[in-house]
């Protein structure tokens, strides 16, 4: 039994991760389109 | 403040689901009682696999639901977040049917002492499930114009779906030894493993909402980098 808890335990842990990560990826996408935002509003003032 | 209410659901939904994650464990190996193997009667530990394996196949089967849904509702109306969302859910159908077909094979050894049978309908239909999800992946990297590409896309997603009622009902229709689904039936899960089974079932398809939010947003945010990109 120790070894499917352990499976299981292994699938979620890289499937947690994998949420992480694209967590990480949203906020340096919303990051890069913020400075481009920034960069439009000086240029137009 | 809508950046704050986002990240507040952000939170919320990623506490929900590594909580819940850790009760599901909690569920399925300490609050259920292990099966009883029919072949000799010793619990039966292997079973526990059940949990997820049936978790998996349902969240497969909703994934490709979706691409179904979201493929006509895109030749309807030609929206992009249509297309995404049938892209986005193919993806990680796909995720989900690989792990079905990972799960299973282990399950089955322990109960027919063999990985895989292709005697076996449910296990060639759910096989084959796989292949049309990653043929449809390929049209949709294939070269050609982007609009053409996804109506053909679209149309590949909805035949596709057709193959999902032919896997969950392939064990009722032919004589197989893959067990069906007896839920409610007399002789089927006793209450405790069936809390730990839904329990599963909900975080698996919470799981799928957070992922196909996720990435839904990551699309939706390159596309718009695209264009800003281009307007500098």
């Amino acid at each position: 039994m120790r070894t499917v808890l352990v499976a299981y335990a292994i699938v979620w842990a890289v499937i947690f991760a994998y949420l992480v990560a694209q967590y990480m990826r949203i906020s340096k996408l919303e990051r890069e389109i913020q400075n481009i935002r920034d960069v439009l509003s000086r240029k137009e003032n | 403040m809508i950046d704050l209410k986002r990240k507040t659901l952000d939170y919320l939904l990623y506490g929900l689901l590594f909580f819940g994650m850790l009760l599901s464990l909690f569920l399925i190996f300490e609050y259920a009682p292990p099966a009883v193997n029919p072949t000799n009667n010793q619990p039966w530990y292997e079973q526990k696999i059940f949990y997820f394996h049936v978790a998996s196949a349902w969240t497969g089967f909703l994934a490709f639901f979706i691409v179904a849904v979201a493929s006509v509702i895109f030749l309807r109306k030609e929206s992009r977040v249509a297309d995404l969302v049938a892209q986005v859910s193919a993806e990680i159908g796909i995720m989900f049917t690989t792990l079905t077909l990972i799960t299973g094979p282990l399950w089955a050894k322990s109960f027919w002492g063999k990985y895989w049978d292709w005697s076996e309908p449910r296990l060639v239909t759910a096989l084959i499930l796989w292949f049309l999800y990653i043929g449809y992946l390929i049209l949709r990297q294939s070269v050609g114009e982007d609009f053409r590409r996804a109506r053909f896309a679209a149309v590949f997603g909805i035949i596709a779906f057709l193959d999902v009622p032919i896997v969950f009902l392939s064990v009722r229709w032919y004589r197989a030894s893959h067990p069906p689904l007896l839920i409610f039936e007399p002789g089927g899960l006793d209450p405790s493993m069936k809390l730990a089974f839904f329990f599963t079932l909900f975080i698996f398809t919470l799981l799928y909402v957070v992922l196909l939010r996720n990435g839904l947003r990551i699309r939706l945010l390159k596309d718009e980098l695209n264009r800003m990109k281009e307007v500098i």
